[in-house]
C-alpha cells in the first residue's frame, strides 16, 4: 500500500482503503459472470478454431497444459498483461495424466556449449550450485539443467512470442514476484506440462507433473523455469544468480 | 465459447472483482454494485477483442465498469439519492485491526462521502481513480479516457471543488509535506 500523503488527497486515499475492507463484491460473482457469457455459445464458435495450433506454429513451445481448451488471443492477451511476464500463459484446470518416464522430443544429453549451439542461444547459469549434473536439449529449443543433489531443474527456452508456456491451473496459484526487477511468476502449487512442438503437436509423452514450487520468470528473450526450490525467497534469490 | 476459455477468463474475475466492486460502489451504483460488477465483467468480456495485448489491464476495466456504473444511474434517474444510501455500506467493521492514526474518524469519513457525493460526476470520477483506487495518473488518463495532462489540472481542480464543498480552506502553496 502506497503512503497515503498528507492533506485531503491523503484523506481521500484513507477513505479509499476503507471502503476496499468494506466492500466486498458478492462470492459467486465469477460463476454468474460465467454463465452469463456462457449463453450466447452458438454465436460465439465461430472463433477461428485452431488458434492453439497457429500460435503453436509460431512459437514453438513448451506447454504446461490441463485441458486442450482453447483460450482465444484475447484472453491471453488480457491474463498475459495481468500476470505481466512474457512467454507465460496462466490457464486454471486440471492436467493430464503424466507420463510414467515423460521425455521432450528428440531429448538428448549433451553438455553446456552444445546445448548452447543446438538451442541457440547463450545458456543461462545459476552461481554456486557447481556444474549440473546433466545438461539435455530437446526439439532444438529447450535446454534443461539439472542437479540431482540439490534436487533443482532449471529449464530454458527463448521465448521472444507470445506463448511458450501455458501452466493451467486454479486462480490465485500464481504470484507475482520480482526477479533482479524483472517480472516473474511463483507457483506454489504443482502444474503439469506437455511439450508442444513447432507444428502445434502436443506429446502426451512428455507430460510431466511439477514437484510444485515453480518459479518462472525472463532474462531478455529467454524464458527460464527453475523448479525444486520450496522456499519463494530462495528461488527469487537463486534465480537472481543465474547469469 | 470454449470451458478453458470461460475458466481463464474467471482468472481475471477473480483477481478484480474487489477492485471493481469498489469502483462501483464509490461512483455511487449504491445497492446495484453487484449487478453492475457483473455487467461489467460481461461487457469486458465481450469487449476483449479490442483489448490490445501489453496494455495495463487495470485502468481498462475500471473504464468499463465507470462507463456501466453510468449507465446504472442514468437508468434509474436517482443518482442523489442512490449515493446517500450508498453510504452506510462504507463503515468499517468496527474495531477493525487498523492502525488508530491511520483511520478516519466516523464524523470525518462521512463528511467527505457526502462532499463527494455533492461534487458533479466527472470531479467525482477523477478523484475517486486517482485517490480511492489509488490510480496512477496514466491509468487514470486510461480508465477515463483523457489525456494524461488534463487528469493533473481536473485533479487540482476537483480537489479545490471538494474543498469548497467541504468549506476548507485551499492549502498554503507550500506542499512540500
Amino acid at each position: 500500500m502506497p503512503e497515503a500523503g498528507t492533506g485531503l488527497a491523503g484523506e481521500l486515499r484513507l477513505l479509499g482503503a476503507e471502503v476496499a475492507s468494506a466492500a466486498t463484491p458478492r462470492a459467486d460473482l465469477a460463476d454468474r459472470v460465467l454463465a452469463r457469457i456462457a449463453e450466447p455459445a452458438a454465436s460465439r464458435r465461430a472463433r477461428p478454431p485452431g488458434w492453439l495450433r497457429a500460435a503453436a506454429v509460431l512459437a514453438g513451445l513448451l506447454v504446461a497444459v490441463g485441458l486442450a481448451a482453447a483460450v482465444s488471443p484475447q484472453v491471453r492477451a488480457a491474463i498475459k498483461a495481468v500476470f505481466g511476464v512474457a512467454g507465460v500463459e496462466i490457464r486454471p484446470g486440471a492436467g493430464p495424466t503424466p507420463a510414467p518416464s515423460p521425455v521432450l522430443p528428440g531429448e538428448h544429453r549433451t553438455d553446456l556449449p552444445g546445448a548452447g549451439r543446438e538451442a541457440g542461444f547463450t545458456v543461462r547459469v545459476p552461481a554456486g550450485l557447481g556444474p549440473p549434473d546433466e545438461v539435455t536439449v530437446a526439439d532444438r529449443r529447450v535446454v534443461s539443467l539439472v542437479y540431482r543433489r540439490a534436487g533443482i531443474r532449471l529449464e530454458e527456452f527463448v521465448g521472444t512470442l507470445d506463448l511458450n508456456y501455458e501452466k493451467y491451473l486454479g486462480a490465485g496459484m500464481a504470484e507475482q514476484v520480482a526477479v533482479g526487477g524483472r517480472p516473474g511468476l511463483w507457483f506454489a502449487e504443482p502444474v503439469t506440462l506437455v511439450y508442444v512442438d513447432r507444428d502445434g503437436v502436443a506429446h502426451p509423452e512428455s507430460a510431466r507433473r511439477t514437484a510444485g514450487h515453480t518459479l518462472t520468470w525472463t532474462d531478455g528473450d529467454v524464458t527460464l523455469r527453475l523448479e525444486g526450490v520450496r522456499d519463494r525467497a530462495a528461488a527469487v534469490a537463486l534465480a537472481r544468480t543465474v547469469r | 465459447m470454449s470451458a478453458g476459455e470461460r475458466e481463464a477468463y474467471r482468472v481475471l474475475v477473480d483477481r478484480y472483482s474487489a477492485l471493481a466492486h469498489r469502483t462501483a460502489v464509490l461512483l455511487g451504483a449504491g445497492s446495484d454494485a453487484d449487478d453492475v460488477v457483473q455487467e461489467a465483467f460481461v461487457k469486458a468480456f465481450q469487449a476483449l477483442p479490442r483489448f490490445r495485448a501489453g496494455e495495463p489491464f487495470r485502468p481498462w476495466l475500471v473504464r468499463i465498469v465507470v462507463n456501466e456504473t453510468h449507465n446504472a444511474r442514468r437508468g434509474r434517474r436517482r443518482a442523489r439519492l442512490t449515493l446517500e444510501r450508498a453510504a452506510p455500506r462504507y463503515d468499517p467493521p468496527v474495531g477493525a485491526d487498523e492502525p488508530v492514526e491511520r483511520a478516519l474518524s466516523g464524523e470525518r469519513r462521512a463528511v467527505l462521502l457526502a462532499g463527494l457525493a455533492a461534487l458533479r460526476s466527472v470531479d467525482r470520477e477523477v478523484l475517486t481513480c486517482r485517490y480511492l483506487l489509488d490510480l496512477s495518473e496514466a491509468e487514470t488518463a486510461s480508465a477515463l479516457s483523457m489525456p494524461r495532462g488534463t487528469v493533473k489540472s481536473r485533479t487540482a481542480r476537483a480537489l479545490d471543488r471538494l474543498r469548497a464543498v467541504l468549506g476548507e480552506p485551499a492549502p498554503v502553496e507550500v506542499s512540500d509535506a
